[in-house]
């Protein structure tokens, strides 16, 4: 049984290739797109609020393998045709920015007005004053959640093998059906739980950096 | 020398400055005074440009001048807010250098003097590395002060200097308001303590309550 599981594990872990590629790019995607949405969210720009909030009440209101679905198989229809893993990326990146808009618009409105009117009596411009007031802070105050969501976002990565991508859970599970036994899947739940343990610990070290101010 | 004239402000139908002559010569204090509500919190921030007024002028030398113009380099009114609203996340030092670096693009030598300079006029020099939150109250009203006057205001203005500080160190406030005043820093000083505003101001303004 365990000469099995060591056998199985060179496969399980050529998965992780993509799993980690479609982790990283996700992460590169959202975050920004994330604290631009975040910044309309917390402004009085009535009209882009409003569209904002329907995307991301569309976004955090149905499962994302419903939307993986849409992308890949739906948006063709209209003409709009992506290969299997631009599809995962583009409904990776639009789901997990809305959180992240929701968690940075919470952050955002935190900073007290106090500070935008110390930095406006100083005469620092908005972008001055979002640069070097606002993010600081925001990145501080917010960190506990984004770690949350970079967690989920490990294992949500395992939903594209619905999209017929070889990440770690498609092979573990054409494993087990090969070989008709749940062992590669305790391999599956072993490498998620080394990423997960990996991102655990990191976010740990920069909350600690972090720690130098109150 | 700052000069008010005609000022007018109003919320909704509620008139919180009424025509307002006010002349500050310089290198003199003046204590605005009254109870909550009276409108002088708001006559601080429409000097600070927080507010726009809805008549009347500024004129700093004569010159009239709108505070609320955020493209003039030169800034008129410093400000020391109430709960100081120091930057938690930057050190006591790049508090105080953070506009003078940004907004005046002074280079790192010019700054850091000034920065010193100042640390050592206000007895901060031992803490430019600290962080706000290891710092007392007199401390951070004292580094507030810095950070205002890093800026090279032409006046310093305080909301309620008093209120977020032990009742004890209100004498400390005192002095260090009337030591900038030796050095010809002119002072406008927010307050609802008469005492205390009797005791710094050359000129009291009154404020009456609502």
């Amino acid at each position: 049984m365990f000469e099995y599981l060591v056998n199985v594990m060179p496969q399980l872990i050529s998965g992780t290739g993509i799993t980690v590629k479609l982790f990283a790019l996700t992460l590169i995607g959202s975050i920004p797109l994330g604290i631009l949405f975040a910044f309309v969210l917390a402004s009085r720009l009535r009209i882009l609020k409003l569209i904002v909030q329907v995307y991301v009440w569309l976004m955090r209101g149905t499962p994302l393998l419903l939307q993986l679905i849409f992308v890949f198989y739906g948006l063709p229809i209209l003409g709009i045709v992506f290969d299997r893993f631009e599809a995962a990326l583009i409904a990776f990146i639009i789901n997990y920015a809305a959180y992240f808009a929701e968690i940075f618009r919470g952050g955002i409105q935190s900073i007290p007005a106090g500070q935008y009117e110390a930095a406006k009596v100083l005469r620092l411009s908005p972008i001055q004053t979002i640069q070097k007031i606002i993010i600081p802070q925001v990145v501080k105050i917010t960190l506990p959640s984004v770690g949350n969501e970079v967690i989920n976002l490990v294992k949500d990565t395992s939903l594209v093998y619905i999209l017929g991508l070889s990440d770690v859970m498609r092979i573990g599970k054409i494993a087990m059906e090969r070989d008709s036994t749940l062992l590669p899947l305790v391999g599956v739940g072993l490498i998620y739980l080394v990423m997960t343990g990996v991102f655990t610990l990191l976010l740990k070290q920069i909350e600690t950096k972090l720690d130098y101010y109150r | 020398m700052l000069e008010l004239k005609q000022v007018s402000k109003s919320f909704g139908a509620k008139k919180v400055i009424d025509q307002l002559d006010l002349t500050i010569e310089d290198g003199s204090i003046l204590a605005v005074v009254g109870p909550s509500g009276g409108g002088k919190t708001t006559l601080l921030r429409t000097l600070a440009g927080l507010e726009t007024i809805d008549s009347g002028s500024f004129l700093l030398d004569g010159k009239a001048f709108d505070p609320t113009d955020t493209k003039e380099q030169e800034q008129v009114v410093g400000v020391v807010f109430q709960d100081f609203q120091l930057f938690p996340h930057l050190s006591v030092s790049e508090n105080i250098t953070l506009a003078p670096k940004m907004v005046l693009k002074q280079d790192k030598a010019a700054y850091t003097a000034k920065a010193e300079q100042l640390a050592e006029k206000l007895g901060l020099s031992d803490l430019l590395a600290q962080y706000p939150f290891q710092l007392s109250g007199g401390q951070r009203q004292r580094v507030a002060i810095a950070r205002a006057m890093a800026m090279n205001p032409k006046v310093l203005a305080y909301d309620e200097p008093t209120s977020a500080l032990d009742p004890g160190l209100r004498q400390q406030v005192e002095q260090l308001i009337l030591d900038l005043k030796k050095e010809g820093v002119t002072q406008i000083v927010v307050t609802h303590d008469l005492v205390f505003a009797e005791n710094i101001g050359d000129q009291l303004l009154k404020v009456a309550g609502e």
